[in-house]
């Protein structure tokens, strides 16, 4: 992406919007609902026209690759499946559109647990199955990049799981993976690098765990009935400690078991103790509200 | 391209509805003049005025209904059902999306359209016994009638791709041809201009003879026919270039 930008009318939906998504690792493209996610992808796939900037795959934009269901497999919450069709010739004309092999699309079904279903037409099939057929029609060329939009979507839990182990796995075989989705919570498992918009700008292009580092900040919540002596000792111990409305201390830049042991050290009998990380969910709505000001 | 048809192909062929719109076209058009010909066809051809091509054909009147419903189906139908991203993640290249969608159109309209006119033909003439033509003298009515669908459901298509809406497609095509085109041609002053209209053109090509209000000869009148797809089908290009998705 080289500042990419895309207004509707005097609707601002991407500003100059540049990163680049490395093979390998399962990018998590993270943004709230109207954040410009599937606008930026819709653009990358040549279904909308930037603005402003340029969206390239390996150097070439989608329209110029000669069999784009090889290069990269699209999920989009917009690009479904004919109600009338059946699963199996869903399938069927996007292999002939490409010249993959027919084999694919039996491949793919059994892949995404559809093979029983492969005669049924689309219309008739949940959510969950709907969004498995999007995965397979995605998988069918075997292609090295994957740009998932909001794929667990209508998914149940055992169907999100089985998601989470594909990804990973399709990254582990060297290929791109880039998932969108608006809840950081389902991609903190998932992902391995971030990017973060809000309001169609770049907030964040981080590795994961450095983005924990940094905004997950850690403190320890500790009751005890020698709150004051504790307090001293943390607070020789080059500890920040506040004390709570309710007595308990919190004490920020320490781990749970470092306070234990200091107060197992000096006899101090505590009531609780626990790791207080503020959670990955609020550090990402403090980012993405930052975006509105 | 040739995958791109493919696509069509196995797209079109895989929809039930357009199998039955194209199979509704065969029966009415070759239903409708072979009935309409046992009903009344013998005291027509001893009338005056008497043309055994529009009689012949008379069906195709009826059954273009379903011409027009299958070409639609085929293009605006992927905007109705969310389906034309799809398409164009399997073929980014617009103009190769659309040229493969008239190929497939065309192709299927005209595979029905021949069934349909052999039949007529034979039927027609058949039935009218002694007062029938040898089926030889109606080729070029014939061909018309196998060529004026296809090229119908051509036009059809690119209006279809330029209004991007099913609905909205089949309720401006439907009534321009089945109420405004004819009732235009009805119309004294204006006679001689509703000729050039696309459908009227054709069914110039269909007929035997001239009337006096055909201002042009039967090919001219595929020509103008094809003129008028031509021009639906680059406007739909244009569109489909522009526009996102």
């Amino acid at each position: 992406m080289r500042g990419l930008g895309k207004r509707y009318g005097d609707v601002v939906a991407v500003a100059d919007l540049t990163f680049d998504v490395r093979p390998g690792v399962v990018t998590a493209f993270l943004g709230p609902n109207g954040a410009g996610k599937s606008s930026t992808l819709r653009m990358l796939l040549g279904l909308d026209r930037p603005t402003t900037g340029t969206a390239r795959i390996d150097g070439a934009s989608y329209a110029d690759l000669p069999a784009p269901l090889r290069a990269v497999g699209a999920l989009l919450d917009s690009s479904g499946a004919h109600p009338g069709r059946t699963a199996r010739d869903h399938l069927r004309w996007l292999a002939a559109s490409n010249r993959l092999p027919r084999r694919r699309v039996a491949e793919v079904l059994s892949l995404v647990d559809l093979g029983p279903a492969a005669g049924r037409r689309v219309g008739g099939f949940s959510l969950g199955m709907r969004q498995r057929l999007g995965i397979a029609a995605a998988l069918l060329g075997d292609p090295p990049v994957l740009l998932l939009d909001e794929p667990t979507n209508g998914l149940d839990a055992e169907g999100i799981r089985w998601l989470r182990g594909s990804l990973q796995r399709l990254a582990g075989e060297g290929r791109t993976v880039v998932v969108s989705s608006h809840l950081m919570a389902e991609v903190a498992r998932t992902a391995d690098h971030l990017l973060v918009i809000g309001r169609g700008r770049l907030l964040a292009d981080t590795p994961l765990p450095a983005f924990l580092a940094e905004h997950g900040t850690r403190s320890v919540r500790v009751r005890t009935h020698q709150g004051d002596r504790l307090r001293g000792l943390l607070t020789a111990a080059g500890a920040g400690v506040a004390t709570d409305p309710d007595g308990a201390l919190r004490v920020s830049g320490a781990r749970a078991e470092d306070v234990g042991a200091l107060a197992a050290r000096h006899g101090v009998p505590l009531l609780s103790l626990a790791d207080e990380g503020r959670s990955l969910e609020d550090a990402f709505l403090q980012l993405t509200a930052g975006a509105d000001t | 391209m040739i995958a791109a048809v493919h696509a069509e192909w196995v797209k079109a062929t895989s929809l039930r509805p357009v199998l039955a719109g194209l199979l509704a076209y065969v029966v009415a058009a070759a239903g409708i003049s072979i009935g309409v010909v046992a009903a009344v066809g013998a005291e027509e051809a001893a009338g005056p005025g008497y043309d055994a091509g529009t009689i012949a054909f008379y069906g195709l009147n009826f059954a273009h209904v379903a011409v027009v419903v299958v070409a639609v189906l085929l293009t605006a139908g992927e905007y109705s059902r969310s389906t034309v991203h799809t398409s164009l993640l399997a073929v980014p290249r617009r103009g190769v999306l659309l040229l493969a969608k008239v190929v497939v159109v065309a192709g299927l309209v005209f595979a029905a359209a021949a069934v349909a006119a052999v039949v007529s033909v034979v039927g027609t003439q058949a039935v009218l016994g002694p007062a029938g033509l040898p089926v030889g003298d109606l080729t070029r009515s014939t061909v018309a009638a196998t060529l004026y669908p296809t090229l119908l459901a051509v036009l059809c298509a690119g209006v279809a791709m330029v209004l991007r809406d099913q609905a909205g497609a089949l309720t401006l095509l439907i009534p321009f041809f089945f109420l405004v085109s004819p009732l235009l041609e009805l119309v004294p002053v204006l006679q001689r201009a509703a000729v050039f209209l696309p459908d009227r053109a054709g069914a110039v090509a269909v007929r035997l003879h001239p009337r006096p209000v055909d201002v042009f000869g039967p090919l001219t009148g595929l020509a103008v026919l094809a003129l008028w797809a031509l021009a639906a089908v680059l406007a739909g290009w244009w569109v489909l270039r522009r526009r996102d998705a």
